[in-house]
């Protein structure tokens, strides 16, 4: 009677736990190096044709670079900028958009302005495979973040079903 | 008698400075070049291709003849120390206006001043090739990963061969 809750417990526990939870290794997923540049390619088109003139990186979830392109126009800070919107969305695992208003209410500490790459601004997007995030896209150059969020999505729409 | 022959020497060497100064030596605006962004990523793409068809895992960027980086893609299983030194390839190119398998030959007879080596981004490596419009250096692409000799060159190349014909 006593174990019953423990029980229940753990499984909720094993439940709650990540996809990947194991005893011995951790696998972790990314793009293929095709689909990553497929994507940065897109991004950077879907852009292009609003005449948004960005620079688009893609990171894998260790937050090393796997793809990236200036469009034409588009400042060489706008690719660092990009850099640093994937990164944020990477390490949060959260979009950069929903982050600038979590932080709105105080929910993001201002202790992480300090870390290098970090940049709370709207145009980081997280890359997922089912539920499990394997990266994310950073879009900076459009005029309003929300611009840049639209060129990421257009572009990871484009590629979502092959995520697998 | 040695006075003239000085004499005669600057009168030779002026003549000559102006013949080495840069074409687009002006006397307001400098004007530069710099690749398109769907040229630039098709040479990055054709020369990371290059090297997965031969099992060779590397990462590749093109920077602009500013040295910021116009493209890049990392090729599946390329190790994370590629993303830097395809960098540093490519811009150490594109500094001594050289490719990197010329600059390495040549740094045998003639090594550069030991001071520069401190400076970032420099690599002493085969791996960087210019990519340029006539006589004008319109940028560089940098591979790094394969294993073998000058394979990543080879690569390179075959990326700035792929759209030589286009840049005008």
């Amino acid at each position: 009677m006593v174990t019953k809750p423990v029980v229940l417990l753990a499984f909720a526990l094993a439940l709650a736990a990540p996809a990947a939870h194991a005893e011995g290794l951790v696998s972790t997923k990314r793009l293929s190096a095709s689909l990553a540049a497929e994507l940065v390619k897109d991004a950077v088109d879907a852009c292009a044709q609003k005449n948004f003139r960005v620079g688009v990186v893609v990171l894998d979830t260790s937050g090393v670079q796997q793809a990236s392109l200036r469009g034409d126009g588009a400042a060489a800070q706008n690719v660092l900028n990009a850099f640093d919107k994937a990164y944020t969305a990477v390490t949060f695992g959260t979009d950069t958009d929903e982050l600038v208003e979590r932080s709105k209410r105080g929910g993001v500490s201002s202790a992480f302005a300090k870390l290098p790459h970090l940049l709370l601004n709207a145009g980081g997007v997280v890359i997922k495979a089912r539920d499990e995030v394997i990266g994310a896209i950073g879009v900076s150059g459009a005029p309003g973040g929300a611009n840049d969020v639209v060129c990421a999505k257009t572009a990871l729409e484009k590629i979502k079903d092959r995520m697998k | 008698m040695s006075l003239k022959s000085a004499g005669l020497g600057f009168a030779l060497a002026v003549p000559l400075v102006v013949m080495m100064m840069p074409p687009a030596a002006a006397q307001g605006l400098v004007k530069k070049s710099y690749l398109s962004a769907a040229l630039a990523w098709e040479a990055l793409t054709t020369a990371v291709e290059a090297c997965a068809k031969q099992g060779q895992q590397v990462s590749g960027v093109v920077l602009d003849p500013a040295g910021n980086q116009q493209a890049f893609l990392r090729g599946d299983g390329a190790g994370i120390h590629t993303v830097d030194t395809a960098d540093y390839k490519a811009n150490t190119t594109l500094s001594f206006r050289i490719d990197g398998i010329d600059l390495v030959e040549r740094s045998k007879t003639r090594p550069p001043p030991g001071p520069i080596g401190k400076l970032p981004r420099l690599l002493l490596a085969q791996g960087g090739v210019l990519i340029k419009a006539g006589d004008e250096i319109v940028g560089a692409i940098g591979i790094s990963g394969a294993k073998g000799n000058n394979i990543d060159t080879a690569c390179a190349r075959a990326g700035v061969e792929k759209i030589k014909d286009r840049l005008k």
